[in-house]
């Protein structure tokens, strides 16, 4: 370990002041408190504070002597150090005092001079119900100090917000909570010593009802696996044959997508049964229950472990989870050896239905270890990339501070934000802003600590003074009036927003339109009580009755509280935002989330969706999706209708069966084709096609790309075996070849990335080539990544305009190369001609093609071909042009979910042509390099933020919105969509912070070539150069005022 | 492509433009804005239901206001004058068509000429926008007017500021023009507006923190 000492005043200031430990209570990231009690502690809490708790005289003065002694420094500064004791609550027969009243005795003890005590109204983890039903132990109540009722566990002690320590913090400052604190880990440690905790074997045992209740759920998992899977794979549940099945099994496991589902509707099954077990056994199955359980008390309270400990000790383990699947299958079919292949029990799958508490088999144990081991894989892996991600932002931010106007503005002076967090706050003050109730209870100690007086015991003059000093009247005139006209007219541009005209750190009452909205809305309401008419007060004054806080007196206070929690000058919010999302992102797990619904569906999630976003702005992201909002007026129906028009449907959907018949004469070889299809009136409705529609696909789209794929096996087998390389091979197809060649359509964000070359290329003409070379092949890439479906499907349409039957596919037989030379001239007359053939829609080798237009329930196509054509199987043939015939589909769409309309792929105009069944002004999308190119730039940040929130919301991690409003306004400052990266760093003014980041001889060839020069104001350069670095408490200098004498 | 479909797809577009005029602040009236499907299809479509998009051009003047907040101090002339909008059908847009309307624009004498077209315009055609100088030639599609991308959700309010007003925002932070954040000129919302380099829009967005919340930025 390093010992540091603090090598200047400067130095000993700050950790004084800034890095002592009491003022370090509350998380920037989201403003909860850090610090608490934990494990026996917590324990103990509960055991000290509860109803049955009482002491003797000895007992209550050893515990107080020995938790408040070593605090009498800081303490009883002022006053004698005598321990203030209160009167027992019981006299006869003995004298005892409550646990809860040793509580009372400290905080009576540590509550400063002139302060009043406490006011709390909380809530204990430890419910009321399981002391015992109806119990009000569940509900903390301090009333000026004393301790009514309730238990201190996690909620009051431990790093909880609003519990006891931080409604302490709030009104009696850093120093008292970090004192309470000390005082009661080592009051607890005392009561620890004195009663013990410990944990046993029969803590964990169930009784015989409960095992019995156990087994009896259990046993019902045994079929469940056979039952499901049979169901899946289309067999009835009753009559399996266990070979059919494990044939049709094994073709599930074959198919990644097949399987998956599967493994989802598994596990949604077993989920089932470890839910009814742990329902049926916890904690009702307990031999010994909650208060004497120590086991239980543990969990209870939160002091360690939780349900889940408790149920894999007495309950079951559950379903193994790897990947977010099952065990997977080996080759053999098995998941472990000692199964049988394609085993259909939920056992093989990594259900395990064993407790710790009675052993676990091999198997499972191995399962377990499995699941386990991925666990620390995912935490070694997630390390170094979460590190990077954090370095990269922070490096993007380093500069970005607060100023003294309440702007946000970079080490080269632009500004990011005109006010930080949209309404000036900091992140870790504004927390009890909003809880009116608290604040209105404890108004005295509150305005004492906002005044900041600790000597005059009447506070009125302060206030008066502070007041006058903070031009009260002018922001909060401003504010009833533009507030007033906002919300008549509805208009956002209606009237100056208060803040922006008026400096929140310099008129009282300057406050946001959110905080004065929730404000009146307490006063109107008046929920608690708390806050009396004015003229009962005036009726009071020189009267002993204490008179009550009227309104306009809260109104007032609460503008002061808003002051006071305005953000200081000088912090360096940009360096808080980057440690505030990159510390969260270590502990995010998965990477994918499956999409509500759709079961072989996922969107990306996690830190790569994390790294999607900040670090390199994707164009391109891994999962498109869009949210349609339906109008209120469209029916259940017509949505379902509405979602299959645009979802992508396949021939192959429509099928159900296909038949070919191959019969051979003495001049030609003939297939008759007969396609089955499902009942017309099923398919018209399942995907609300028509029948003529099945026709025109099976005519114009389906039998021109069979017609080619089996020419594309006919022709390779001719070549292989060498056999008829006849003129008809050689004539490719001039519409085939030209649709290889043609470069995609070029959309809207190649463009936007053109435009960015283009300044690029104005800054400095030719001095980077190579980077304009890598910027080209970068487009040449994005080119050919975008949309390969709208290229083949722009292809496919192209060449079955011209199809025809001995058409060459060049593109695909390579080897054909040799004959390239002779292909030129035969090409365009051929190809013209082959046009016009093919617009009747059926071409030589199609002898018949029929559709029963009746029913529309089949399809006969006969097809001939010369009796010298290699023997082909067409069956698969067939079965692949089914997969590949789209019947529909908007470009870039893939399937709709039902209900919640939600879309994979992006494309904005294709919905705005559907204006009667959606709301347009309501589409959303994770794309946000798409809306930038629609809706502009303002859209594009709050769509950046919405993505942010919803990868930390999908882990259930708290980031203040604060922190994600700055990391979005700083990557759209330049209008665009600018990544945390090198590229995004590129427009940096800062040679040096360039050179530190990454590439440090690229940027340094650059700078020295351009002659640029750093004004060393970003903390990089600072650093490089060995001075303070200017954000934070570097911000700030001594000014002396030499020159004037 | 039906005409139903067609002339329903025009219908919108003519709306988003009538607003886009409004916004910017010519004079429209609102009958304009608010016309009915049915209306539009009775006023400017033929017999067969099919819109003809001839007939479909619009002049709209500056409103006094608008006029005060284009003048760059006082007795010097306003940058802004009548607005000209015209739709075009062809599905090739070349110089041909361009120079056609820039004539328009230039011997009736408008100040800016909106000219709606189904497809891109060919690089040639875009050539001819800026020989009409000092007017403004703005090219749209058809098919990005279907919807007024200013009444998404997600859109805030964009108010353009004058000359004045953007020196007292200036001199209140203490900044230069290039410091403040940026709005690329292509952005659909400055297409939407208009807007020009060295314009500085207002920003009023809904803030989940503060409500209400005002920003700036310039465009480039």
């Amino acid at each position: 370990m390093n010992m540091h000492l603090p090598q200047n005043e400067v130095a000993r200031a700050e950790a004084k002041e800034i890095a002592n430990t009491d003022s370090q209570y509350l998380v920037p990231t989201s403003g909860k408190p850090l610090r608490g009690l934990i494990q026996d502690h917590l324990v103990m809490g509960v055991w000290l504070t509860n109803r049955d708790t009482m002491f003797t005289r000895d007992e209550y003065q050893q515990l107080l002597y020995s938790c408040l002694l070593p605090e009498s420094n800081t303490l009883f500064k002022g006053r004698s150090s005598r321990i203030i004791t209160l009167p027992p609550s019981i006299m006869k027969p003995k004298r005892l005092w409550t646990g809860k009243q040793v509580i009372t005795t400290i905080l009576e003890n540590i509550k400063p001079k002139y302060f009043h005590g406490l006011t709390l109204y909380s809530k204990s983890k430890t419910s009321g119900d399981s002391w015992y039903p109806g119990c009000e132990e569940g509900q903390v109540v301090f009333h000026d100090g004393y301790f009514v009722s309730g238990v201190l566990d996690k909620n009051q002690l431990g790093p909880s917000e609003f519990g006891l320590i931080h409604s302490l913090y709030e009104i009696y400052g850093s120093a008292v909570a970090g004192s309470m604190l000390s005082i009661m880990g080592r009051l607890l440690t005392k009561f620890l010593h004195m009663r013990a905790h410990t944990c046993g074997m029969d803590d964990l045992l169930l009784t015989h009802e409960g095992d019995a209740r156990r087994d009896d759920v259990l046993k019902g998992s045994k079929r469940v696996g056979k039952d499901l899977s049979a169901e899946y794979v289309g067999l009835e549940k009753d009559n399996v044959s266990s070979v059919e099945l494990a044939a049709r099994l094994e073709e599930v496991l074959r198919d990644e997508n097949k399987s998956r589902t599967l493994d989802l509707k598994a596990n949604a099954q077993t989920k089932n049964f470890t839910s009814q077990v742990i329902g049926q056994c916890l904690p009702s199955g307990l031999q010994k229950h909650f208060p004497r359980n120590n086991f239980q008390t543990m969990t209870v309270s939160g002091a360690k472990g939780s349900d889940v400990n408790a149920s894999q000790v007495s309950c079951l383990l559950g379903q193994q989870v790897l990947e977010g699947r099952r065990v997977p299958v080996m080759v053999s079919g098995k998941t472990l050896p000692c199964f049988k292949p394609f085993e259909t029990d939920v056992r093989a799958g990594g259900y395990v239905t064993d407790r710790f508490l009675t052993g676990i088999r091999p198997q499972e144990y191995y399962f377990h270890c499995m699941a386990g081991r991925e666990g620390l894989i995912d935490t070694a892996v997630k390390t170094s990339r979460s590190g990077y991600l954090q370095r990269c932002l922070i490096k993007g931010m380093e500069g970005i501070q607060v100023q003294y106007d309440n702007t946000v503005r970079d080490s080269d002076g632009s500004l990011v934000q005109f006010l930080y967090g949209e309404d000036a706050l900091d992140v870790s003050k504004q927390k009890h802003l909003k809880q009116f109730k608290f604040l209105a209870q404890n108004i005295d100690s509150v305005v004492r600590k906002l005044t900041d007086d600790l000597v005059n015991e009447d506070l009125g003059p302060r206030i008066q003074k502070l007041s006058e000093q903070l031009n009260l009247g002018v922001g909060s005139e401003h504010m009833k009036k533009s507030m007033k006209k906002y919300k008549r007219t509805g208009d956002l541009g209606a009237s100056e927003v208060t803040m922006s005209q008026y400096s929140p750190s310099r008129y009282l009452g300057s406050v946001s339109e959110n905080f004065a909205l929730a404000r009146e809305k307490y006063l109107t309401e008046n929920p608690d009580g708390i806050i009396v008419s004015s003229k009962r007060n005036k009726r009071l004054v020189g009267s002993q009755m204490s008179r009550g806080l009227d309104k306009s007196e809260f109104r007032h206070l609460m503008a002061l509280q808003y002051l006071r929690s305005v953000i200081d000058p000088g912090e360096a919010v940009g360096i808080i935002a980057g440690q505030s999302i990159g510390e969260p992102s270590t502990q995010m797990t998965l990477n994918t989330f499956h999409l509500a619904g759709h079961a072989t569906k996922n969107v990306t999630l996690g830190i790569p969706r994390l790294r999607e976003i900040v670090m390199t702005a994707s164009a391109t992201i891994a999962t498109p999706t869009m949210t349609l909002a339906l109008r209120p007026e469209i029916s259940d129906h017509d949505a379902e209708v509405f979602a299959k028009r645009c979802s992508k449907l396949l021939l192959s959907e429509v099928i159900d069966n296909v038949s070919i018949i191959e019969n051979l004469t003495k001049t030609s070889k003939e297939y008759l084709l007969r396609l089955e299809l499902f009942p017309a009136s099923d398919y018209e409705e399942e995907y609300s096609i028509t029948k003529r529609h099945v026709l025109n696909v099976l005519k114009k789209v389906f039998l021109p790309q069979l017609e080619r794929a089996i020419n594309k096996v006919l022709n390779l087998k001719k070549t292989k075996s060498k056999e008829r390389i006849g003129k008809e091979d050689a004539m490719p197809n001039i519409g085939e070849s030209t649709g290889t060649i043609e470069i995609a359509p070029r959309n809207a964000q190649a463009a936007a990335a053109d435009a960015e070359d283009g300044d690029a290329d104005s800054d400095d003409e030719g001095d980077d080539d190579a980077t304009n070379a890598r910027q080209r092949s970068r487009k040449a890439e994005a080119v050919s990544y975008d949309n390969p479906d709208d290229d083949e499907e722009e292809i496919s349409r192209r060449a079955q305009a011209s199809e025809s039957e001995n058409e060459d596919e060049d593109q695909a037989d390579e080897g054909l190369g040799t004959d390239a030379s002779t292909q030129g001239d035969g090409n365009e007359t051929k190809g013209g001609r082959k046009a016009t053939v093919s617009h009747d829609g059926i071409s030589e080798n199609t002898k018949r093609f029929e559709f029963d237009k009746e029913g529309g329930q089949w399809c006969e196509v006969k097809l001939q071909y010369p009796v010298e054509a290699p023997k082909v199987l067409m069956l698969p043939i067939v079965e692949k042009v089914c997969r590949e015939t789209v019947i529909h589909e908007l470009s870039g769409i893939g399937s709709v979910v039902k209900r919640k309309l939600a879309v994979q792929g992006v494309n904005f105009s294709a919905f705005w042509n559907e204006q009667e069944s959606i709301d347009p002004n309501a589409l959303e999308t994770n794309d946000i390099a798409a809306f930038l190119r629609v809706y502009g730039v303002e859209a594009a940040r709050a769509n950046i933020i919405k993505e942010m929130n919803a990868v930390f919301g999908g882990h259930g991690i708290s980031v203040d919105i604060r922190h994600l409003n700055l990391i979005a306004d700083i990557m759209t400052r330049g209008g665009g969509f600018t990544p945390f990266n090198r590229q995004g760093l590129r427009t940096s003014v800062s040679p040096f912070l360039k050179m530190s980041f990454e590439t440090t001889c690229d940027f340094l060839t650059e700078a020295v070539g351009n002659g640029d020069f750093d004004s060393l104001t970003s903390p990089s350069s600072r650093i490089v150069l060995g001075k303070l670095s200017g954000v934070g408490s570097g911000s700030f200098d001594v000014l002396i005022g030499g020159l004037q004498g | 492509m039906d005409p139903e479909r067609e002339s329903s797809r025009l219908w919108r577009a003519w709306r988003t433009v009538h607003e886009m005029a409004r916004d910017r602040g010519y004079e429209i009236s609102e009958e304009e804005i608010t016309i009915t499907l049915e209306e539009f299809r009775h006023q400017y479509c033929d017999g067969d239901g099919r819109p003809i998009r001839k007939s479909l051009t619009f002049k709209a003047n500056p409103s006094p206001d608008m006029i005060k907040q284009h003048t760059p101090a006082p007795n010097h002339p306003a940058t802004v004058g009548t607005l000209w909008v015209e739709f075009n059908a062809e599905s090739n847009i070349g110089i041909k068509h361009m120079r056609a309307f820039a004539h328009t624009i230039n011997s009736e004498n408008y100040h800016t000429g909106i000219f709606i077209c189904s497809s891109h315009p060919t690089p040639a055609a875009m050539k001819i926008v800026p020989t009409v100088l000092p007017s403004v030639i703005e090219v749209f599609l058809e098919s990005d007017l279907l919807v007024n991308i200013t009444k998404h959700e997600l859109v805030p309010k964009h108010l353009l500021l004058s000359r004045e007003e953007k020196k007292k925002l200036l001199d209140r932070y203490r900044l230069k023009e290039s410091q403040l954040p940026r709005i690329q000129g292509a952005d659909p919302v400055a297409r939407y507006y208009g807007l020009k380099r060295g314009h500085v829009v207002k920003i009023v967005r809904k803030s989940e923190t503060s409500g209400r919340y005002a920003s700036y930025r310039l465009c480039m």
